[in-house]
């Protein structure tokens, strides 16, 4: 134990503190449902880059905290990080939740000043239909039918995109109820719908960077969605990397862990996401 | 090789406890104070995971195992990545008592158990595009652990397991600071008792 409590001491060397400004409403029009938690390196820095994390759960259930830990240890390290929520099915559907998105994402850009953030340094993270959102902002900022109407301002790209699990390809995904009651319709009834909400059909050469993370034995969304996407962005041009996790699936990682278990975490929780995705920040937006 | 072991595991120790335990059954009962297993699902996946376990303590019912993992990860994106670990158990073993095997003496290492192991594991990280190590990370984890060791033709075991760990890592780039969480944890070894 006072093994562990040193390496804790160690690890702590050269981390700032955070500070935490909760239930920031970023659209005054649907209260708490469109809510942000914003973490700030303790420092007297300005012009740090920052990562906007965006949460999964079948577009339907969950809460920003399920990034907390995440925003966090970003903002120990010096990003200005945060977590939102968005109107979720049934109260929002279909392009609702990617405009809500939008408009957290104009937010937190217009109070860079005040972050000590660069608007132009901004990422987006996200897991599951989280991946789904921040692969639709940073594909479908110009199409009318994702455009937000808050008073946060007009869509605009994030500068980087990682998208954990995400799905890239509406159309490719079975047919269930979680599907259809957030796009408002199965394939056949709304086709149209399926391929405004599928990313890989919106790149185009302004397309920021991806990272794509994937584990591949991911039962809920297929690895395919996230190796689809790669090839599609590199057809245009843009740079999309892939880490995948071997034996990873939505929630557990089989055969892979520590010890002589398998331990249930997302693939965005391993050492080599944090590793990959701390990178990819670095080279992307730059480092704090 | 994995193969090879997983064949050696499924047929030739079965058959080399059933001859032994044909001659010692019908004297004294069995107490075997060493265990090697395998965590069978890192076979599924680039990996594999070892564990020795001694009754250093039969007298108190406890036992001592040592593990030993490697893994190859990411291989098929832009990344591959490498995981060395070990790990240090303490197992109580509550009844001695397994099913399925009548020549176990009482207080073998066998039925529930409950146990501490402290884990340490370093992943190296390669970019496999730009031909460069992007970091790694340096994970502590210290669990809880709970299990039941079936055991069949009295030598050959396999234990499903669960585990609580408060798990500590940290960036040896130093781009991040450390990160401590709690995770859950399931495992399922099977192995050769003698």
């Amino acid at each position: 134990m006072r093994f562990l409590a040193l390496l804790g001491i160690v690890a702590a060397i050269g981390c700032t503190n955070v500070i935490e400004e909760k239930n920031v409403v970023y659209d005054e029009r649907f209260g708490d449902s469109t809510a942000m938690d914003v973490y700030l390196p303790d420092n007297a820095e300005t012009g740090r880059p920052g990562v906007l994390w965006i949460h999964g759960g079948g577009w339907s259930s969950f809460h920003r905290d399920v990034h907390t830990d995440h925003a966090i240890r970003l903002a120990r390290a010096g990003y200005v990080s945060a977590t939102i929520d968005y109107r979720l099915v049934p109260e929002g559907v279909y392009t609702d939740l990617v405009k809500d998105c939008f408009c957290a994402l104009a937010h937190f850009r217009a109070n860079a000043d005040a972050y000590g953030m660069d608007p132009n340094r901004v990422a987006i993270a996200g897991y599951s239909a989280g991946g789904h959102l921040v692969s639709m902002l940073g594909t479908t900022y110009d199409l009318a039918e994702t455009a937000p109407d808050c008073g946060a301002g007009p869509a605009a790209p994030p500068n980087a995109v990682i998208s954990g699990a995400g799905i890239h390809d509406m159309r490719a995904m079975p047919a269930s109820s979680v599907v259809s009651d957030f796009v408002g319709g199965s394939k056949s009834e709304v086709p149209e719908r399926y391929d405004v909400m599928s990313p890989i059909l919106q790149i185009d050469t302004e397309t920021p960077p991806f990272l794509l993370i994937h584990g591949t034995a991911d039962l809920f969304v297929d690895i395919e969605q996230s190796e689809d996407m790669q090839a599609a962005l590199r057809v245009e041009g843009i740079e999309a990397r892939m880490l995948t996790i071997e034996g990873g699936g939505h929630i557990t990682n089989v055969g892979s862990d520590i010890g002589h278990s398998d331990t249930v975490v997302s693939s965005i929780d391993t050492p080599e996401a944090w590793t990959v995705m701390s990178d990819f920040l670095e080279r992307t937006i730059g480092a704090p | 090789m994995r193969l090879a072991l997983l064949f050696c595991a499924v047929t030739v120790l079965p058959a080399l406890a059933s001859a032994e335990t044909n001659e010692t059954s019908t004297t004294t009962p069995l107490l075997l104070k060493r265990s090697a297993s395998l965590h069978l699902p890192s076979l599924a996946v680039r990996g594999f995971s070892g564990q020795f376990e001694h009754y250093t303590f039969a007298k108190h019912r406890l036992s001592i195992s040592a593990t030993g993992s490697i893994r190859v990860n990411a291989r098929r994106g832009d990344y591959i990545s490498y995981s060395y670990g070990s790990g240090a158990e303490l197992r109580y073993w509550f009844t001695g008592r397994p099913i399925w095997s009548s020549a176990l003496a009482p207080g073998a290492m066998a039925g529930p158990y409950v146990g501490g192991r402290l884990d340490i594991m370093h992943t190296r990280v390669q970019d496999e595009v730009a031909n460069r190590t992007i970091g790694g990370a340096l994970t502590f984890a210290e669990s809880l652990t709970s299990g039941y060791r079936f055991v069949w033709r009295d030598r050959i075991e396999m234990t499903p397991s669960l585990e609580v760990s408060v798990r500590t890592e940290t960036d040896t780039s130093s781009r991040l600071g450390g990160w401590t969480r709690v995770t859950l944890g399931f495992g399922w070894t099977v192995g050769f008792m003698f």
